[in-house]
């Protein structure tokens, strides 16, 4: 990622790309779009990192690989792997983009939608607030409420039934809103479940689904639609370096 | 005399094109079961009626027109010179009799048929899945040579 971040691809008057990397100027500017772009990779790492986590990674990264082109020099198989990396990306931008020329209309998404309704059943959602204690008496005396004026570490999670650790599991199996559930230790503490609501399962309507269902589209056609405009450009002789 | 003469061209004409549009006005009772010559609602008619037109096109290898009965997604998966291709190798002419209709909900529909070979050496039993899309009822494309798992016992 951080050497993303320094790279200029240049697209020469041959349309072959070519990569300058250049150090950042300006180190502590972190732009809110980057900010986001980091916590969204993180993310999908199934990691939730703050707004200030992500500006000092970002941060970090940055001088280290200023630091990096004022010593050393990047390596030529390392411009030719970026090199690669980059045309594979504007390849499938180029072929997303074109993919939108292909218009979805809504008998298809209809079709698609009836065909597929397993795939649209958004599973039971159990929000609850999560007290953690790290020793079992106390989170038994506070299960028990035997005093009430403890005050325990808390947040609030909302659990996907499905997604749940098997090892919890059963615990929500039944369960009602209010409802406070017995210690259990999970992690590191001794955890206390207070449920405060349940959003039941339920079957998105078409109306939810539309977008989902254009984007699965898209990519069920990908390859051909590349394999069809790499065709149709080699026909054309439009194709560069030839 | 000119009147007559305007009725014969009138007749041979009506006879001539009465062909062309026999499935969409009526079922063809013919490729019916005896016991499923009656249809219980419109609903049901209008199903046997889109099945037997498309099994008509289909077995005369007509893929163009039978092939906007599909399933839209699949038709937007799978382009028409594809479908030609895949099902060039099936045979042709055959028949196909309708034996039962059953709606696993308002619009899924599970028709049941027979397969007969154009010499009548071969015959079996199919189950084919419709759905109903924007009114008009779909057939489900065969994508795979491989036989559908879920469709065995």
């Amino acid at each position: 990622m951080k050497k993303i971040l320094l790279f200029f691809v240049i697209i020469s008057a041959l349309y072959s790309v070519e990569i300058q990397v250049n150090p950042e100027k300006n180190i502590s500017f972190i732009s809110p779009k980057e900010i986001s772009f980091i916590k969204e990779k993180f993310l999908k790492q199934h990691l939730k990192i703050s707004t200030e986590d992500a500006r000092t990674y970002l941060k970090d990264n940055r001088i280290l690989a200023n630091m990096f082109l004022q010593e050393y020099s990047i390596p030529k198989e390392d411009y030719l792997k970026w090199k690669i990396l980059i045309e594979e990306e504007l390849s499938n931008l180029y072929v997303r983009k074109k993919e939108q020329e292909k218009k979805i209309t809504d008998d298809v998404i209809e079709s698609y939608y009836k065909t597929h309704q397993k795939d649209f059943i958004e599973d039971r959602k159990i929000n609850a607030v999560v007290y953690r204690f790290d020793d079992f008496q106390k989170a038994l005396d506070f299960y028990e409420n035997k005093d009430a004026n403890m005050n325990p570490k808390k947040e609030e999670i909302t659990l996907i039934t499905s997604q749940i650790h098997p090892v919890i599991a059963p615990l929500f199996e039944k369960v009602s809103e209010g409802q406070i559930l017995p210690p259990v230790f999970f992690g590191r503490d001794y955890i206390v479940f207070r449920i405060k609501k349940i959003v039941p399962s339920r079957t998105k309507s078409l109306e939810e689904s539309k977008e989902v269902i254009k984007k699965i589209l898209y990519d069920k056609i990908f390859i051909k639609t590349k394999k069809q405009i790499i065709e149709n450009i080699e026909k054309s002789g439009k194709a560069r370096g030839k | 005399m000119r009147n007559k003469a305007f009725e014969i061209i009138f007749i041979i004409l009506t006879i001539l094109f009465s062909g062309c549009n026999h499935y969409t006005n009526k079922i063809e009772f013919a490729m019916l079961s005896p016991e499923k010559k009656t249809f219980s609602n419109e609903k049901e008619k209008a199903l046997a009626r889109r099945y037997l037109e498309y099994w008509d096109l289909f077995s005369r290898k007509k893929f163009d027109k039978a092939y906007s009965f599909e399933l839209p997604h699949q038709q937007f998966i799978h382009d028409l010179q594809w479908y030609r291709n895949f099902n060039e190798p099936n045979d042709r002419n055959y028949k196909i009799i309708l034996k039962k209709i059953d709606f696993l909900n308002d619009y899924i529909a599970v028709i049941t048929a027979e397969y007969i070979s154009s010499d009548k050496e071969t015959s079996f039993v199919f189950k084919d899945k419709w759905f109903l899309i924007k009114g008009r009822w779909f057939h489900v494309m065969k994508t795979s040579r491989l036989p559908d798992i879920q469709k065995l016992p």
